[in-house]
């Protein structure tokens, strides 16, 4: 790709934190945080927001089978990292990487079948990769048994909505506002005064 | 009677039981770790009462990811379990979409109080129904 095509990072945040499941909402809000400066809609920000928690989630719960909910009370949590790149492009697209040392995945596409879950008590039900699937524009999977797993998030969000506010409209009623009352200074007294009162 | 321990814990879940009814609010995130807290109290809540119905009601909740789902899920086998109906009362139009995506929305019973549409967010919901309150007071 030419280079002046090839698009340009505006903001880049790397993150690792310990694979405790109190990190979750903490990664959700950072990731928040990031791409809200893609001036996205609050809706769009939700369906970032929960995949990121998915990805996540899914790496300290199955990358590094932390069984339960933990405050980072137990041994060797020091060594169970998660590590986040986040990236934001100047097409307003973001990119998100979420990997863990773990155990890693042997068979991705069956791990990635909506419904599919190791659990067995009935309190998961196997949607994260759907949800991350629908919610994102890619999600890209890599891993090695034994090594660990690599997500790979991207959405690209359009053009900001007209119903946003839109400074080129309030400009074009200024402008118009402001020239008519030109020809002489009567008129602008009446059609102008009478125009604004409208 | 539980007040004092839900301060603490940003997770709350406030109970009532009104003759077989029992109707839980849940506010806040549902997510993998509030999960378990959310569990152990719903859990005992249904286990202390044994009601006929239990209704769980979603208005407050932030956020939900696929844990929720499989919150719900649990819930609603343990009141099959215990021959209790389960109900999700208002769920926010994000856990809705959840709910439709993993196509549990035909197998829960799911209740809208507010019609809202697609577009009108919780607070609008919230300004709506206060506005409606306002002229039955005066």
């Amino acid at each position: 790709m030419p280079k002046h095509l090839r698009k340009k990072i505006i903001n880049q945040l790397k993150t690792e934190f310990s694979a405790i499941s109190v990190n979750e909402g903490l990664s959700r809000s950072m990731i928040c945080a990031m791409a809200a400066q893609l001036d996205i809609s609050v809706d769009q920000l939700a369906d970032v927001r929960c995949a990121v928690s998915e990805a996540v989630t899914n790496a300290i719960v199955h990358g590094y089978g932390a069984p339960e909910a933990s405050d980072g009370n137990e041994s060797g949590t020091g060594k169970k990292t998660v590590y986040i790149l986040t990236t934001l492009y100047d097409d307003r697209s973001i990119k998100i990487i979420i990997r863990d040392r773990g155990c890693g995945i042997a068979d991705i596409p069956k791990a990635m079948e909506p419904l599919y879950t190791t659990d067995a008590t009935g309190e998961r039900s196997g949607m994260g990769f759907a949800i991350m699937q629908s919610f994102m524009d890619s999600v890209r999977v890599k891993s090695m048994p034994g090594k660990g797993t690599t997500v790979e998030l991207k959405k690209a969000f359009s053009a900001p909505s007209a119903a946003e506010p839109g400074t080129p409209a309030d400009k074009e009623t200024k402008d118009v506002s402001e020239t008519t009352p030109s020809p002489s200074d009567g008129r602008r007294t009446r059609s102008g005064g009478r125009k604004r009162k409208a | 009677m539980y007040q004092q321990e839900e301060e603490i814990i940003p997770q709350t879940v406030t109970a009532e039981y009104v003759s077989g009814v029992l109707n839980l609010t849940i506010s806040g995130d549902i997510d993998h770790h509030s999960a378990v807290t959310l569990r152990q109290r719903v859990d005992r809540e249904i286990y202390f009462y044994r009601p006929k119905i239990v209704l769980l009601r979603l208005d407050r909740v932030d956020f939900m990811d696929s844990a929720g789902l499989g919150f719900f899920m649990g819930r609603y086998q343990l009141c099959s379990a215990l021959g209790a109906s389960f109900r999700l009362i208002d769920p926010p139009e994000r856990v809705l979409r959840i709910l439709t995506l993993s196509g549990m929305d035909k197998k829960l019973d799911i209740e809208k109080i507010y019609h809202s549409d697609k577009k009108e967010k919780k607070d609008h919901a919230e300004a709506s129904a206060k506005k409606d309150h306002q002229p039955a007071q005066n």
